[in-house]
């Protein structure tokens, strides 16, 4: 690939990109809480959390749509905080409809290399280059309004990148897509990613998307990050309850101090229990009349089957994933007992519950 | 006169599509008078919600297609010296002479720059508003806009005389007769038709600059540019089939007017069109044939303004078809 928007290693060292104790507040509410966060040079970044936990906000503030209270942003160790949106040479796509409507696609994507007073000729070779590159060629004399939602996207993509911009930002780009164009674009995004090694910051709230995608998750809540890690230790070692809860889904139980695994307690979560927090393809599900689990339905997902289950403490259910085969044996009514594997996802001691369940 | 803001995304695959090219943006349309162009019209009138056309079609027929057959034929008609009549440009040839060619120069003049000029700043003013950003402000612009555009008439006549007439308040604090200003000119017609004209620009207007999204101006910013840049290649192109269209409107509302503009100048000092019919109705039987012939004539020009004004409009549309 030779299109000018290829990079050299050099460039790509100084577009690392650094919040630096970032606060934001509109009036009494406080959306960012002194948040740090590097984004090494080529990384991809997504920041997952629930609608309302400042990521978007993040990504604003980085884009220069809105100025933080306290911090300070740097990309490539300059300090561009007070750098105004159109000389920060930030390429962003928008959750959707962000297109020129008066423009066909072919200048929508030149528009960016318009503005910068690029001559016609290279201008429109960019700019085919970049929509050959995301597989819309043959859409360049359309108008927005004659595309789908996901050639819109990857307009709005294509358009982003013909700048060449030091850092590229994703605000859930996807969301107004129906899944199959999702995982398509998801993945599209990703290759092209890699392969122009651009920084890189998505903004999701969706955890199935954010871990595929990602170098590395950002989990928000409330305007505080609770953890940043690759993709797998987010969902295998969450380091909050939040991220457990959040990323995936997770059975909560309260069990003793020496519990190691074995038959799992239907206890629900107490002062002094540990709560343990178990994915759902950690905990086997055994038939047994006297178990202490029913089943109460089964989802089919393809490869696995999802099992969830009452118990008789209020509340709990106990949830789990399990092949084809097994399910066979899992119709609802089923009495069962729950088994944990291997180690939980996480557990929280009980000297920890007391502490957060005391003011 | 509201144009599509949002783009419904089409279903299902990413590369699907109508096959490569597509539809070429500014389609061509079949000429007016050929079949193609009417497909499907006698099918939708056979529809029975047809039916409720039938009370609008009737008032049409009676007020409106009616009444101009009948003015063309009158004004068609000419007597011959025998006392019989035959079909002569006569009473049209009668239009071009003295005060009656004045009234359609003078109309066309007043209107075209009575909306120019409120084209320009109702323009300005929707804009202003929709930077303001406030759901409540447009909502209350909106109803008062639609009040104003609709006010007129003698009251209205009668207020300009009091503050910009010759012994009107106004017109003495500003001492606007040492500029040569009189209300009883063109230039007055102008001003006082701006009272009406302008919310009427506003109303058509505010719409779209409301719809102008966030989105394109952020996009436009992270791509480089700055705000005269989007105004001037995303938003007033956006904008410009709205603008285009108020700009007809407002032609159409003083080009028609005559009540507020029969109580300023009144018979004979500044001819119109409408007045001129008016005062020819009122005298002898004889010349009725001239009224209806001026009365034509506004038709005429009416129907070749809007058509030209409908295909700018159309150009600057063209990306919504």
């Amino acid at each position: 690939m030779s299109t000018p928007a290829t990079r050299t290693v050099t460039d790509q060292a100084s577009n690392e990109v650094v919040f630096d104790g970032i606060s934001k507040a509109f009036g009494p509410t406080t959306v960012l809480q002194n948040m740090d966060l590097r984004i090494g040079a080529g990384e991809l970044i997504t920041v997952l959390g629930p609608s309302g936990c400042g990521k978007t906000t993040a990504l604003r503030i980085l884009a220069g749509f809105e100025k933080p209270t306290t911090g300070r942003v740097l990309v490539g160790g300059k300090d561009i905080t007070s750098v105004t949106p159109n000389r920060r040479g930030i390429g962003m796509v928008f959750q959707a409809y962000s297109l020129f409507p008066n423009m066909s696609v072919q200048d929508n994507v030149e528009y960016g290399l318009r503005v910068r007073k690029i001559a016609a000729e290279k201008r429109r070779k960019t700019a085919t280059d970049m929509l050959e590159m995301c597989g819309l060629g043959q859409f360049a004399p359309r108008f927005p309004h004659q595309l789908s939602g996901g050639q819109q996207q990857r307009v709005a993509l294509a358009r982003a990148l013909a700048t060449q911009p030091e850092v590229l930002l994703l605000d859930e780009p996807l969301s107004a897509l129906d899944a199959i164009v999702r995982v398509q674009i998801r993945e599209e995004i990703r290759r092209l990613q890699q392969q122009l090694g651009i920084t890189t910051m998505f903004v999701t709230h969706d955890q199935e998307e954010a871990l595929a995608i990602a170098n590395r998750v950002a989990v928000l809540n409330s305007g505080v990050i609770e953890q940043i890690d690759k993709p797998r230790e987010v969902y295998q070692h969450p380091s909050t309850e939040f991220v457990a809860r959040f990323v995936g889904s997770v059975t909560e139980v309260g069990v003793p101090a020496d519990y190691r695994g074995g038959e799992l307690p239907v206890q629900a979560p107490a002062k002094d229990l540990d709560t343990l927090f178990v994915r759902p393809e950690d905990i086997t599900l055994i038939p047994d009349e006297d178990g202490t689990c029913t089943v109460v339905s089964q989802i089919y997902t393809g490869e696995r089957t999802v099992v969830n289950t009452t118990t008789a403490v209020e509340g709990l259910e106990v949830t789990s994933s399990v092949s084809a085969a097994e399910a066979a044996d899992l119709t609802p009514g089923t009495r069962v007992t729950p088994h944990v594997m291997s180690d939980a996802a996480l557990r929280v001691f009980a000297h920890e519950v007391r502490e957060r369940v005391a003011p | 006169m509201s144009l599509p803001l949002t783009q419904p995304a089409g279903p299902g695959g990413a590369t699907g599509g109508n096959g490569p090219g597509g539809r070429s943006p500014a389609a061509v349309r079949p000429p007016l008078f050929s079949r193609e162009r009417w497909k499907g019209v006698g099918g939708a009138l056979c529809s029975p919600a047809a039916l409720s056309l039938l009370p609008l079609g009737l008032i049409l027929l009676l007020f409106f297609i009616l009444p101009i057959v009948g003015m063309a034929i009158i004004a068609f008609t000419v007597s011959t010296d025998d006392g019989g009549s035959t079909v002569g440009l006569d009473n049209f040839i009668a239009l071009t002479s003295g005060s009656h060619s004045q009234a359609v120069l003078n109309s066309v003049q007043v209107s075209l720059v009575g909306s120019a000029v409120a084209a320009v700043v109702g323009t300005l003013t929707a804009f202003c508003i929709a930077q303001i950003k406030s759901k409540k402000l447009d909502s209350v612009v909106a109803v008062f806009s639609s009040v104003l555009a609709n006010d007129g008439g003698a009251p209205l006549a009668f207020s300009f005389i009091v503050t910009l007439g010759n012994a009107g308040i106004i017109y003495a604090a500003l001492n606007l007769e040492a500029i040569g200003f009189s209300l009883y000119s063109w230039q007055g017609l102008v001003v006082m038709y701006q009272y009406f004209l302008i919310p009427t620009m506003v109303m058509v207007t505010l719409p779209t600059f409301v719809g102008i999204r966030k989105e394109w101006r952020e996009a436009n910013a992270a791509l480089g540019g700055s705000a005269v840049t989007f105004w001037t290649r995303v938003g007033l192109p956006i904008a410009m089939p709205a603008l285009l269209g108020g700009w007809i409107l407002c032609f159409g509302a003083a080009f028609a007017t005559h009540a507020s503009a029969a109580v300023l100048i009144g018979a004979g000092g500044f001819p119109l069109i409408p007045l001129s019919i008016s005062s020819l109705l009122g005298q002898s039987p004889a010349s009725q044939p001239i009224a209806m012939a001026l009365g034509v004539t506004m038709v005429v020009i009416a129907v070749v303004v809007l058509f030209g004004f409908n295909r700018l409009q159309r150009r600057s549309a063209r990306w919504v078809q």
